[in-house]
């Protein structure tokens, strides 16, 4: 196993950790928020909605126009 | 009181995702609380605004026809070129600008989150930001790529591309409807 498939396997093991909360989240009780939550509570204010926008924008921008 | 008794309102553009029914039925029912999967304790009082779940009616299929079509045009342009960028641009302008209307219908918000439940997501975003950096300051090489070096070859494709670009087109709209 070479340094480019640890870091691969790394961003994969973030991913399924990703999973992984957004399913606790949903269990009855959880005290951990949905990911929908999360953003929505970030989004309350104006800044949040932009910076979340801002997020959204840049992906499409970096992976899709310049990847 | 019918439905049809009600005073009418002009539509809006996310009225177009549902012809305004969502609209219509939240007037009528008083609106979705627990849509976005917030506890009825930490959702706000649901407003008329909140939209109503997505559903094949002719505005929204022509919306996601819309949206394919644009994919799949933009999913032929390469990389680092105009057409690429205003792909982008457009797109991100036309989302950010409704999702920015006061009149955007959106689900109602959690006034607060569990402080130690949301720590699990801080914990998730500063283990990608640290995984992230760390091969970014290595060279972004093959032996420690960044993302977008390991999506590159398969967003090479113009289909993959393109479905890229619905994916992201997808979030977009899930954006805006918060």
């Amino acid at each position: 196993v070479n340094s480019g498939q640890i870091t691969a396997w790394g961003f994969i093991l973030i991913g399924l950790g990703i999973v992984g909360v957004e399913l606790t989240a949903r269990r009855p009780g959880s005290r951990v928020p949905p990911f929908s939550a999360m953003i929505g509570f970030i989004m309350r204010e104006r800044w949040g909605r932009l910076g979340i926008l801002f997020v959204w924008w840049w992906i499409g921008w970096h992976f899709l126009s310049r990847s | 009181m019918s439905e049809e008794s009600l005073p009418a309102q002009p539509l809006t553009l996310s009225d177009g995702l549902d012809g305004g029914r969502g609209r219509r039925a939240e007037r009528l029912t008083g609106g979705v609380a627990d849509q976005a999967g917030l506890s009825s304790a930490a959702a706000r009082p649901a407003t008329a605004t909140a939209p109503a779940p997505l559903r094949l009616t002719p505005p929204v299929a022509a919306a996601a026809a819309v949206c394919v079509g644009y994919a799949l045009v933009a999913g032929g342009f390469r990389r680092l070129t105009l057409p690429a960028e205003l792909a982008t641009f457009v797109a991100g302008s036309v989302i950010t600008w409704q999702a920015l209307r006061k009149d955007c219908r959106r689900y109602p918000r959690p006034d607060h989150v569990d402080g130690k439940g949301s720590l699990a997501w801080g914990a998730i975003l500063v283990v990608f930001a640290i995984w992230e950096l760390y091969a970014d300051v290595r060279g972004s090489t093959p032996a420690h790529p960044t993302l977008s070096i390991l999506m590159r070859p398969i967003l090479q494709d113009p289909t993959n591309r393109a479905i890229g670009y619905l994916a992201w087109l997808g979030a977009g709209i899930w954006v805006v409807r918060r």
